[in-house]
């Protein structure tokens, strides 16, 4: 993915590259693997088609506005609840779950104590 | 955590989410030795994350697995567990710090998974001072590791 801002959008879009010289357009899997943007179309939206009178907007040094990297616009909020109301969440829904110490077994944590102690070759993975 | 691993003498690994719970530089800090350690432990304790495919469901050879959650809901039960702690996570290093065991026991082991970041180390010093063009993201990297030390001193 990359970002639909060559386009003027402020969403995130699919390029659909077409390298010059070469026939058929292909889909990029970075944008880096196009040989060089020879323009910039924009095909359509998640939601409809694209206005073709405000698009495209030419790319500085493109040979041609129709040919090369085709975007597919894909309003990130088209897919989700961006009207949720933050205020109405809780601080409990927030707090972290273990947050209270008193909740830990302590003798579950002897044993891994133990464990630790008689290993070898322990590693810890921390995230 | 610090004070439990620096007790325990345990090589630790942290993923980005954890990323500065233990200095980069510290000595029990591994990165690049990742796999070596966990195909040769013989026990993973497995801190704040979930055991999903990112690490294997929870696998690691022989080794033993041991789940530190921080809620009992999030303690692995599709993965065969030695141990596993649900709480604070704060408070559970802390008691494991208390009663770890005694320093030195584990440092031949992480000499060992030391050496193995070191082999690769040339390499990597070369990638991050790559000049090629395109330019590598590595070079990136190299770019504001010198930019931080510098700014450090």
């Amino acid at each position: 993915m990359t970002a639909a801002w060559m386009n003027g959008s402020q969403s995130w879009c699919w390029p659909v590259a077409r390298r010059s010289g070469d026939g058929a357009p292909a889909r990029c899997r970075s944008w880096i693997t196009a040989d060089r943007v020879v323009g910039t179309k924009l095909a359509a939206t998640a939601t409809s088609r694209v206005d073709r009178r405000g698009s495209p907007r030419r790319l500085p040094g493109c040979d041609h506005s129709a040919s090369g990297p085709a975007f597919v616009d894909i309003p990130l909020d088209a897919f989700g609840p961006a009207d949720v109301d933050l205020d109405a969440i809780g601080a409990e829904a927030v707090a972290a779950p273990g947050a209270n110490p008193a909740s830990l077994r302590r003798d579950a944590v002897a044993r891994v104590a133990k464990l630790v102690s008689k290993a070898q070759r322990p590693v810890l993975l921390a995230a | 955590m610090r004070a439990f691993v620096e007790q325990s003498r345990v090589p630790t690994f942290v993923n980005g989410m954890g990323r500065g719970l233990l200095p980069a530089d510290h000595a029990l800090a591994f990165s690049r030795a990742r796999s070596l350690a966990l195909k040769q432990a013989d026990l993973v304790l497995v801190a704040g994350t979930p055991l999903d495919f990112r690490l294997g469901f929870g696998r690691f050879g022989d080794a033993q697995v041991v789940h530190l959650c921080d809620a009992a809901s999030q303690v692995a039960t599709h993965a065969e567990l030695a141990a596993s702690t649900a709480g604070d996570l704060a408070s559970t290093f802390a008691t494991l710090a208390e009663s770890g065991a005694p320093a030195s026991t584990h440092d031949d082991w992480a000499t060992r998974l030391r050496d193995d970041e070191e082999r690769s180390a040339p390499r990597r010093s070369r990638l991050l001072a790559a000049d090629s063009a395109p330019i590598k993201p590595t070079r990136i990297y190299g770019e504001l590791r010198s930019g931080s030390t510098a700014m450090r001193s």
